[in-house]
């Protein structure tokens, strides 16, 4: 009997382990919009996710149901980021504004990228707040609840609420301006 | 009296986070209230902006990653099934103390035990000092038979300074074993360059991709992962 259960202890742990694979994979397209939507950068939104699969790894006897596995990985990300930012000074946190400041300037990759697209929406997301920039892409890009926000930043429901709505506010009026300097026509010369 | 609405209970209504009376409320107002109805058509207007431009993000290619830390083997379903076989047979027709060992010794593989990827990211001495020392233990103790990839990205790049004070110490390690191979993140130095920092990295140190591509790499061949 012992043998046995052995046996099918370890098959349940392959199956586990290969289950918890597919998630991976399913969620990582996700998982590095949502981390492009906080850095910005496309070199920082890689190594944010790599980072957070590893975590994910080493810890995937915690994840207790597989149906908040989206969840799970982004509070990892999210704890990931936080302690990059504001710990390990890894990418150099100040304060939020600086920060902002610094994950708005484009490492030359993105530059490149950016002076090919040219994202209005991008370049006005990169200029909010980190706050409000995350509780944005956790509501819009990610499809998480009030709630499942609140859980994965570890702040209350309210202040999620209130986030979304100032952070949705100041996006627009970065975008209305960004649009109306867009509008501005240049004059033509020697009529 | 007139009912109020407030910015942060349209924003609510737009991402469905309201009670039924509450949004019976607010829906019975916009039929009256021409202002408040476009406010409600512009955030879910930005809503959907923000979610359709997040969706055209060029996703680079996943790279699988593979969890060696409890038997340091994938293994493939065919040979998970023809292990279980084999073991019910030998269940049956020999005795147990034999099984039990058979099966304690597939369960532990020796040669995934013998590769050992040791990944540190951070410049704190401390952390310098204690990747030097778990590096040179497992090379004394697993012998020439023994292979260690030592890896560094951000700041842990620093460690491979020829400048730095732990190079007599890395460089003697590097002398007494041969099955030593030292990494550094090709990412991290761009990133470093790039902000005019002048790295003179140890001549034996390789440099040509980045930290956490030679991890998953790693990984996959089945070396054990170690992070400082």
């Amino acid at each position: 009997m012992t043998i046995t259960r052995k046996v099918v202890k370890f098959l349940c742990s392959v199956q586990q382990r290969e289950r918890f694979n597919i998630a991976l994979e399913t969620h990582y397209a996700r998982l590095y919009r949502l981390a492009f939507a906080w850095t910005h950068q496309s070199c920082l939104a890689q190594d944010l996710v790599q980072e957070t699969m590893l975590k994910a790894l080493e810890n995937q006897g915690d994840l207790d149901n597989f149906d908040q596995f989206g969840a799970w990985l982004s509070k990892i990300m999210h704890n990931k980021f936080v302690d990059n930012l504001r710990y390990n000074r890894r990418w150099e946190w100040a304060d939020e504004a600086e920060v902002d400041d610094c994950l708005s300037e484009a490492c030359t990759e993105s530059k490149l990228i950016q002076s090919q697209t040219e994202d209005a929406l991008h370049n006005a997301m990169s200029k909010l707040s980190f706050e409000h920039r995350q509780a944005i892409s956790l509501s819009d890009i990610q499809g998480f609840s009030y709630q499942e926000i609140s859980d994965i930043t570890s702040t209350p429901i309210g202040t999620v609420m209130s986030r979304i709505s100032r952070g949705r506010e100041k996006l627009r009026f970065l975008l209305d301006k960004s649009y109306s300097e867009q509008r501005k026509v240049v004059p033509l010369r020697g009529r | 009296m007139s009912v109020v609405i407030e910015k942060y209970q349209m924003h609510a209504y737009v991402d469905g986070e309201l009670s039924s009376p509450e949004n019976l409320e607010i829906e019975q107002l916009m039929e009256t209230d021409e202002s408040l109805r476009e406010e409600i058509i512009q955030i879910s207007t930005l809503k959907r902006h923000v979610k359709d431009s997040y969706q055209l993000v060029n996703v680079p290619p996943y790279q699988p990653l593979v969890d060696n830390k409890k038997t340091g083997w994938q293994l493939p379903k065919s040979a998970v099934a023809a292990l279980f076989i084999g073991i019910l047979l030998g269940f049956f027709s020999v005795n147990m103390p034999f099984n039990q060992a058979l099966l304690s010794s597939s369960s532990q593989p020796q040669m995934a035990e013998k590769k050992y990827l040791i990944h540190l990211d951070s410049s704190n001495p401390k952390k310098l000092a204690a990747a030097l020392d778990q590096t040179e233990k497992l090379l004394v103790k697993g012998g020439s038979g023994m292979q260690v990839d030592f890896i560094t990205n951000y700041e842990g790049v620093k460690l491979f300074d020829v400048n730095n004070p732990n190079r007599e110490k890395l460089e003697g390690l590097l002398n007494r074993f041969d099955n030593l191979t030292l990494y550094a993140c090709k990412r991290a130095l761009a990133r470093a360059m790039g902000k005019d920092v002048k790295f003179h990295l140890l001549p034996q140190v390789k440099h040509d991709k980045p930290a956490l591509d030679a991890v998953v790499e790693r990984l996959n061949e089945g070396w054990k992962y170690i992070k400082i």
